[in-house]
């Protein structure tokens, strides 16, 4: 596959982390991993993605800061988020759509091959 | 003015709840009063006739019979008073002392969904991996390797769906649990369902039928909670079914004298058999009926009780907290609907649900 496209991971349980990046890279992806607001920023600000796959829950600078903090940079703004979380509320689900995130994956409702191709779709 | 009134009682009449002249103190003065008019009146009338001193001492006597009756109901009505009083203070204690614990078990409820939130979080991490370990790139090549990974997913999920009834539960207790009603098409969302379900009825000996009336209207109602609901009456029919029919029915209801009439246009066979089934007006109907062994009268009561008694023996020997009917439960009456069943034992069991449809447009 030429020109492979550029996905990062924003997520910090490692398991979770682990299986998502074998099978995208599987699939012929880039993938590159960061398990904090702060590592996956400092990353966006380095490389060019095509994709960001993003948790909620992280530490510190949590899913909905980088968010807002990607959104609110010119350089970053238009690289599509996919919001890939257990948070399943009404709620998580509409601030996170709100502030600019393509899609809300809930986790435990798919398994490993239904988020892939849920995501694959959107690319 | 206060050492008056506390002689005279007053205030205990006022603690009572009793009104001025429904206090004895009252009563008594006014009746002493009275009687002075008369023991005057009489006084000068008897002063005319021979022997006056025998009605003055009469009456006098009487004065002093009714201090006492007064006195005495006096002392009980401030016994009574000090008792309503220490009342209240239980009370205002007894209130102060529920709200406390009301609050602890918010945050009880609080902590406890949060903990099963994060429960899903490594669980389904380990599924994941376990998945990875299946197929593709990173597949076990070792058979019982593989085996081994294939039951660690296995009970990976089964430990995930039990996760997901405990969360559903735990919002549904605490009044977390919300739908978002969106005005469509439910056949379609039933199509889903039942396209998923026809593979694991074609492995058993199982024939799947669906009778769709023509007149379904667009209704309100939340994707997956109505989804989840499908779910659970499906798989139960299935899951207690060994071999037979499960009828899927769905119709839509406009009132109550046409039922015998609408049913037998769908083909319910326990509409025309009952009547007194728990149906809306102006509803859409969806109905799941299997020929399995049917549930216990008893059983059939509790079944949408939470935390009843023996319930996870009996219903869910093989799998699941119990909880998936008391979901439904929630999820179809927070669309204002209703759920039910229709059982007999040995010939099999139909759930049914209501959700209303929206007459302003």
């Amino acid at each position: 596959m030429k020109n492979k496209k550029n996905i990062l991971i924003v997520e910090d349980e490692t398991a979770f982390l682990y299986a998502m990046q074998s099978k995208l890279s599987i699939k012929g992806f880039n993938v590159e991993t960061a398990t904090t607001g702060e590592e996956g920023l400092k990353l966006v600000n380095d490389q060019k993605f095509d994709l960001i796959i993003l948790d909620l829950l992280l530490p510190k600078m949590d899913g909905y800061d980088l968010l807002r903090e990607l959104k609110s940079n010119p350089g970053t703004e238009k690289i599509p988020v996919v919001i890939v979380s257990n948070m399943s509320d009404k709620e998580n689900i509409d601030s996170g759509i709100n502030l600019g995130a393509k899609d809300f994956i809930i986790k435990s409702e798919y398994n490993l091959d239904g988020v892939v191709n849920k995501i694959m779709e959107l690319l | 003015m206060k050492k008056s009134r506390e002689f005279f009682h007053f205030s205990d009449c006022q603690q009572l709840g009793l009104g001025f002249w429904e206090c004895p103190t009252s009563m008594f003065l006014f009746m002493s009063l009275l009687t002075t008019i008369t023991m005057v009146a009489t006084y000068l009338i008897a002063n005319h006739y021979s022997n006056p001193e025998m009605v003055v001492f009469s009456m006098a006597a009487v004065t002093i019979i009714m201090m006492v009756v007064n006195f005495s109901i006096n002392h009980g009505i401030s016994k009574a008073a000090q008792s309503k009083k220490s009342l209240e203070y239980a009370n205002e204690k007894l209130g102060k002392a529920i709200n406390k614990l009301k609050e602890s078990e918010k945050a009880r409820e609080d902590f406890i969904y949060m903990i099963i939130h994060d429960l899903r979080s490594p669980l389904n991490g380990i599924r994941m991996l376990s998945e990875l370990l299946l197929g593709g790139k990173n597949k076990i090549k070792d058979k019982s390797g593989r085996e081994s990974v294939r039951l660690v997913n296995h009970s990976t999920n089964h430990m995930l769906s039990l996760v997901n009834d405990l969360l559903d539960f735990s919002k549904l207790e605490a009044g977390k649990f919300r739908v978002k009603k969106v005005k469509q098409n439910i056949e379609a969302t039933l199509e889903k369902i039942i396209g998923y379900y026809l593979p694991i009825a074609d492995s058993k000996e199982i024939s799947f039928v669906v009778n769709k009336a023509e007149n379904i209207p667009e209704v309100d109602f939340d994707q997956r909670g109505i989804e989840q609901v499908l779910h659970n009456l499906l798989s139960n029919a299935l899951k207690f079914t060994e071999k037979g029919v499960i009828t899927v029915d769905i119709l839509y209801h406009k009132k109550n004298k046409n039922l015998s009439n609408e049913s037998s246009a769908a083909g319910l066979f326990w509409l025309t058999a009952n009547k007194k089934l728990n149906i809306l007006d102006n509803s859409i109907i969806i109905a799941v009926s299997d020929t399995g062994p049917g549930i216990s009268k008893n059983l059939a009561t509790r079944l949408f009780k939470k935390y009843s008694q023996d319930h996870e023996q009996q219903i869910t020997s093989e799998k699941g907290t119990g909880l998936g009917l008391v979901i439904c439960k929630g999820i179809v009456e927070a669309h204002g609907g209703l759920i039910d069943l229709e059982t007999k034992e040995g010939e099999g069991t139909t759930f049914y649900f209501n959700l209303p449809v929206n007459k302003e447009e």
